[in-house]
């Protein structure tokens, strides 16, 4: 058998690979029919300066419409599945990602929140003009607000059990829906629509999302980074971690800062998507062990790469450019998959 | 040196340890001995600072364990904890790195002096065929192998093992209280809970006998091994011999219902 670190080479330069291909393949599809010689004439001539034709409409629709949106989900889709091994790691649980520990609700109410009462005080032009910036802050306040509800629901019997936390999740996570559509409901004239909370969606995002999510991605990322070799340590438990020398309550508080970060913002700007954070981490361990360095690695190439083409079958599945939420689409990807961890096949993941 | 100073401990308001006292001198070879439910784990637990006491302090080289930071503690002690279960499969190489931890140097992890004292501790225990296997398709006395060489590879002067050889085969216990002895001769302080009292007898200079949260017993093997102690700690009747080749206490037990063959 081929020894894990080659494995892990070959995983990486196969994902490397496909990121810029996936990306160039994604900018094809779209209401408008475009060929691959086009889309390949419009980056041409904006990676050489071409001043004239980026100013067309075609070079408008694919970097602009497509190529933003497509960077937007590739780093959302990085940040959930980061988030997710994150969180399995420290929780010990594999059922564990942003979306089944209701930290997705969370943030999702925090932003729903801050956008219905920032209106309300500051008024809707004032509130749109700076509040948004804030938006992320105020999903990530919700997000840790949703985890420790869900770890204090998940104690109760006494210790903290796999299958307790997720019920945990899912009664937190219903809950928070519940409110962030009463929230809606109460405030009929707010800028988004309430499937876009509920199933996540890129639709219309574009540069302006991606500079606003960007920071965030940084900041959560690095705390990420930089304690992945411990999050090999606390995936044994904190006992065992203690025992090793590590200072648990922080390297375990700046990691859970850092990972509500990264859900906080993408929720902020593409809502709820689920499953990205729960399937990736599963199918990277499967192939490439567990240790924690690589896994982020592989696994934030992975979940861009899925969410990229989530979003391109949610934007061309349905005739006549209507969208589907890209949140259906994983769920529809993830629900079964879901389904085959409960019963216990993860196996190679666990004893 | 190793102070345990009118220690109470336990879990909320289950009171496990009760005023105890006890010194482990630098290079001592110790073992802790008791019944189930006798305050076993939970001194180890105190010892390492991982449990607050209830009353009472431990105090590691003068100091109180509670008082040191993470690091600096795993650097003078090493703990080998009872029913550890592998969360996600590791290979064995990494669990046995994370030994190096508490004297890596940040975020660039491990050197070559760390990858090499790592191979010769799994040469040691003799895992070496193992060393990229997943922890999680092991079995249980070959992952109890791999924390043994995570603790030796931490090289610390201080090792407290909870039950360190359980689900080892009888071979494999041997060849780890053999290497356990000859880190003591080099001058390692070992406190070791165990529950195989000859193994304990043919090891150790010093049982200390644990008994509804107290010391009940405490002195070198041939002192406390005898049929009224024995037979008073674990509440069965039981007969002592003398090793035909080394001259220590062995126990022999019998069944206690009328049985015939």
């Amino acid at each position: 058998m081929e020894t894990l670190d080659k494995r892990r080479v070959k995983a990486v330069a196969v994902l490397l690979f496909l990121v810029p291909v996936s990306i160039f393949a994604a900018c094809l599809f779209g209401a408008y029919d475009t060929s691959i010689a086009q889309v390949f004439h419009v980056f041409k001539s904006a990676l050489f300066g071409d001043a004239e034709s980026t100013k067309s409409s075609l070079s408008f629709i694919v970097t602009d419409l497509r190529l933003s949106r497509i960077c937007l989900s590739f780093l959302v889709g990085m940040s959930l599945a980061v988030a997710g091994t994150v969180y399995q790691g420290i929780l010990r649980n594999p059922l564990a990602d942003p979306f089944t520990l209701g930290v997705s609700s969370g943030a999702a109410f925090g932003a729903s929140l801050a956008i219905f009462s920032g209106s309300t005080v500051l008024g809707a032009g004032l509130w749109l003009k700076f509040g948004s910036l804030f938006l992320p802050l105020a999903a990530l306040a919700g997000a840790m607000a949703a985890l420790g509800a869900v770890l204090m629901l998940g104690r109760i019997g006494g210790s903290l059990r796999r299958e307790t936390m997720v019920l945990a999740g899912i009664v937190v996570a219903t809950f928070l829906s519940a409110l962030i559509s009463l929230l809606k409901s109460l405030d009929e004239d707010s800028v988004t629509s309430i499937v876009f909370w509920i199933m996540g969606s890129f639709q219309g995002r574009g540069w302006d999302h991606v500079a606003l999510f960007l920071p965030y991605f940084i900041l959560g990322m690095i705390p990420i980074i930089y304690y992945s070799r411990e999050l090999d340590i606390l995936s044994l438990g904190e006992t065992q971690a203690r025992h090793l020398g590590m200072d648990v309550s922080r390297v375990r508080l700046y990691l859970l800062v850092g990972s509500g970060l990264l859900t906080g913002a993408a929720v902020a700007v593409s809502g709820i998507i689920g499953f990205v954070g729960l399937i990736v981490p599963h199918l990277v361990r499967m192939f490439q062990g567990a240790e924690h360095r690589p896994l982020l690695l592989s696994s934030s190439l992975l979940g861009g790469l899925l969410l990229v083409w989530s979003d391109v079958i949610a934007r061309s599945l349905l005739p006549g450019g209507e969208e589907l939420p890209v949140g259906v689409v994983t769920a529809l990807l993830g629900g079964p998959f879901f389904c085959i961890v409960l019963r216990g096949g993860f196996r190679g993941t666990k004893s | 040196m190793i102070a345990v100073e009118n220690i109470s401990a336990g879990y909320g308001r289950r009171k496990v340890l009760s005023d105890m006292n006890l010194l482990f001198c630098e290079g001592a070879m110790t073992a802790v001995l008791g019944p189930n439910g006798s305050g076993k784990t939970t001194l180890v637990s105190s010892i390492s600072g991982v449990l607050n006491p209830l009353s009472g302090q431990i105090k590691v080289a003068g100091k109180n364990v509670r008082d040191y930071r993470p690091r600096e503690l795993a650097e003078i002690m090493s703990v080998l904890p009872q029913k550890v279960e592998p969360a996600f499969g590791l290979t064995v190489k990494s669990m046995v790195m994370m030994g190096r931890y508490a004297h890596g140097s940040g975020f660039f992890g491990y050197d070559a002096e760390d990858e090499n004292i790592c191979a010769e501790a799994i040469q040691r225990v003799g895992i070496t065929h193992l060393k990229d296997r997943p922890v999680s398709e092991l079995s249980g006395g070959e992952f109890q192998r791999v924390l043994m060489a995570r603790t030796v590879s931490q090289q610390s002067k201080i090792m407290v093992l909870d039950e360190a050889a359980s689900g080892v085969d009888v071979a494999g216990k041997i060849e780890l209280f053999d290497m356990l002895k000859t880190l003591n001769k080099q001058g390692a302080t070992i406190i070791c809970v165990i529950h195989d009292l000859n193994l304990a007898s043919l090891y150790f200079d010093r049982l200390v006998f644990l008994s509804e949260g107290r010391a009940v017993l405490d002195g070198p093997p041939a002192d406390v091994i005898t049929k009224d102690n024995i037979s008073n700690v674990y509440k069965t009747s039981v007969s002592i011999v003398e090793h035909p080749e080394l001259g220590v206490p062995q126990v022999l037990f019998s069944p206690s219902g009328d049985f015939t063959l």
